[in-house]
């Protein structure tokens, strides 16, 4: 415990770091509620999956334990996936209706 | 102060100054870039916090690929900027004042129940014994052991979806595809 790193991870640190992960979900959170359009709604979801990702590594060092690292990269390939699949729905979506705002899609409003 | 509590401060303001322009630039490249630098600060701060194949994971697969890909769609679309002139909902001066307290409510209650003691989260870590030293934690090597003896059948698992993923797509290209062949 003589490291200065070590004593502030440990630490003042875990404070600062929960809070840096509280404010990204949150700010990833609005955004994706806010903005208007579905390419800003999955770079907030990628976000979100980022925020999660810290407090898993951080977690993982606080208790010296490797299944937080390892859970993060099985989220690495989640959002991976998540992406691919979610770019090819998008550019369906904007051949047929010409926009990605969410406003105009409007056929199943009822 | 340490040059590494100092960065690790400064990667973590990044990370939400990135975020911050996700949410307030208009132009959707601005929101890549500022999604990217949230992203390549975060890899610094899982450097400092010793996953080391992770930092370099982030870079390769998030900064590198998943933007990479954000970025080309980007471009492909060429969208019109009638999408972006609104770029809030009418509900944004509402929804995000209430959204933003719970987060404070939250950093709130997560300092009452620390009771205000920076020491607090060094109590807690005493209580699992570390298993290697310091140093060892985190190298490539242990977690590449991990991987593929304890948690092999996660790795297959996780393959799978991704071999899922990969069939998904072709087949909503090949549906695009097949519809205008019909027309």
């Amino acid at each position: 415990m003589s490291n200065p790193l070590t004593d502030f991870i440990l630490g003042a640190g875990g404070f600062f770091t929960l809070s840096i992960i509280i404010l990204l979900f949150a700010i990833g959170s609005i955004t994706f509620i806010f903005r208007r359009t579905l390419l800003h709604m999955l770079m907030a979801v990628e976000l979100m999956l980022n925020a999660v990702n810290l407090s898993l590594i951080y977690f993982s060092r606080l208790h010296q334990n490797h299944d937080g690292q390892i859970l993060s990269l099985m989220i690495f390939v989640v959002a991976a996936c998540e992406v691919a699949l979610g770019i090819a729905i998008i550019v369906q979506l904007f051949k047929r209706t010409g926009t990605i705002s969410v406003d105009a899609y409007t056929t199943e409003r009822g | 102060m340490d040059f590494n509590i100092l960065m690790y401060i400064v990667f973590g303001v990044v990370a939400i100054a990135g975020g911050l322009v996700l949410l307030f630039a208009k132009h959707p490249i601005r929101g890549a870039m500022g999604l990217l630098a949230s992203m390549v600060a975060l890899a610094g701060m899982y450097a400092i916090l010793q996953a080391h194949s992770i930092a370099i994971f982030q870079l390769i697969i998030y900064a590198g690929a998943i933007m990479v890909l954000i970025i080309y769609f980007i471009m492909l679309l060429d969208i019109k900027s009638e999408d972006y002139l609104k770029p809030f909902s009418k509900l944004f001066w509402i929804g995000a004042p209430i959204l933003a307290l719970l987060a404070i409510f939250f950093i709130y209650k997560l300092y009452t129940a620390i009771g205000g003691k920076p020491n607090a989260f060094s109590d807690l870590s005493s209580v699992a014994a570390p298993e290697q030293s310091v140093q060892d934690f985190g190298g490539i090597k242990i977690f590449s052991k991990n991987l593929l003896t304890k948690y092999l059948f996660a790795f297959e698992y996780v393959s799978t979806l991704l071999f899922a993923a990969i069939v998904a797509v072709i087949s909503i290209v090949q549906l695009d595809w097949k519809g205008r062949k019909n027309e």
